[in-house]
């Protein structure tokens, strides 16, 4: 009998080990089926804050920006059939100082090309579209360094 | 066969069945969770510069969002995204259009941007150093590539014709501007020019058709620095 038990016993580890290398097998194909990628869903947000955000990034030396949270978009003014975009960044800290950029749409997605920043040198802005070079010009956001 | 072994079967029996029907489900529960995903997403490998870079992505209505260190493999839904990455102060960004079923690559290179206003360093002047030794100072030359360039800012190339430059008359009892006459290129498209100036800093550039001699272009470096 006792022999009996110790083979059942056998029969059931051995089976239960292969139903966990199974178990194991299928959590390691998982990622397979996903083509090992790790699926990213971005959350909603104003429009061109998650752009602002990725620039101040580069500010502010990897220290990710959340819109609402740390600064907030101003005044943002549309040139060209809404190609080029001007933007105060108002920082919600109201110790820090506020800054300005300026975006363009490229392949249906807006970037930063100038800023952010305080001002900008006149060799920065000169190859702008003028309507937005003299917005900046008006906003005496536009320094002159060829001269 | 004794009544205990007959339990220890049946228990192990259970057991099994048990294991099992965890397995199945389990495994239906990944492929129903992973299938859509695959279906519905393109995959995304970014490569970056620095081992240490930390890669960011957005788009126009989200919320930038860190998804990675020195290199990601990602599953983003279809659109286009722009995807960052920085380390010790340096940056490179391009842009990456996902399409469903469909992998891509993305290889940042530091310094590399997606978008970028053009110069005047963007054109190719050829012949304007001899301005130099016409009497211009090396601001003033600067000051005339801004000029051409708020001329054509897509140009690809500017030339002027060295032989050609001629000094314009000048009374040195007058505060009468210096002239400078001359032809040259904007693309191959032919044009005259005169450069007029006063002082040592700035210029002013007129440009007319070589054919017609109608008048193209008229600015000072003054009006350049303020209007454009």
């Amino acid at each position: 009998m006792n022999t009996e038990n110790h083979q059942f016993l056998r029969k059931l580890v051995v089976r239960l080990g292969l139903i966990t290398v199974l178990l194991l097998a299928v959590l390691l194909i998982s990622p397979i089926m996903l083509g090992g990628g790790k699926e990213v869903k971005l959350k909603s947000a104003a429009l061109l804050t998650g752009q602002v955000a990725q620039a101040l990034d580069r500010v502010h030396g990897g220290n990710l920006q959340t819109p609402g949270k740390d600064f907030q978009l101003q005044d943002v003014t549309y040139f060209q059939d809404k190609q080029w975009v001007y933007v105060h960044i108002k920082p919600t800290d109201t110790h820090a100082q506020d800054s300005f950029a300026v975006l363009h749409k490229k392949n249906g997605i807006y970037t930063v090309v100038v800023g952010p920043g305080t001002e900008f040198d006149s060799n920065t802005t000169n190859g702008l579209p003028d309507e937005v070079g003299l917005f900046l010009v008006h906003k005496g956001m536009v320094y002159d360094t060829t001269n | 066969m004794t009544p205990q072994t007959e339990r220890n079967r049946a228990l192990a029996l259970r057991l099994t069945l048990v294991a099992i029907v965890g397995l199945i489900v389990i495994f239906g529960y990944l492929l129903l969770t992973s299938l859509p995903v695959r279906n519905t997403t393109g995959l995304v490998i970014v490569t970056t510069f620095a081992t240490d870079s930390s890669i960011i992505i957005s788009q126009n209505q989200s919320t930038a969002t860190l998804v990675g260190t020195g290199s990601a493999k990602l599953r983003l839904l279809p659109g286009t995204y722009l995807v960052s990455a920085m380390s010790n102060g340096q940056t490179g960004s391009a842009l990456v259009t996902v399409h469903a079923k469909t992998a891509s690559t993305v290889d940042l290179k530091a310094g590399a941007v997606v978008d970028r206003i053009p110069t005047s360093d963007d054109i190719a002047f050829v012949g304007t150093d001899t301005f130099l030794s016409r009497g211009l100072t090396v601001e003033q030359v600067g000051n005339l590539k801004n000029l051409f360039f708020a001329y054509k800012k897509d140009a690809a190339k500017i030339t002027v014709d060295k032989s050609s430059v001629t000094r314009g008359p000048h009374d040195p009892q007058s505060d009468d501007p210096f002239t400078l006459n001359f032809t040259g290129s904007v693309d191959d498209k032919a044009y005259k020019a005169t450069i007029t100036y006063t002082d040592t800093e700035n210029v002013e550039l007129t440009l007319f058709n070589s054919q017609t001699g109608d008048q193209i272009f008229d600015q000072s470096s003054v009006q350049a620095a303020t209007n454009n």
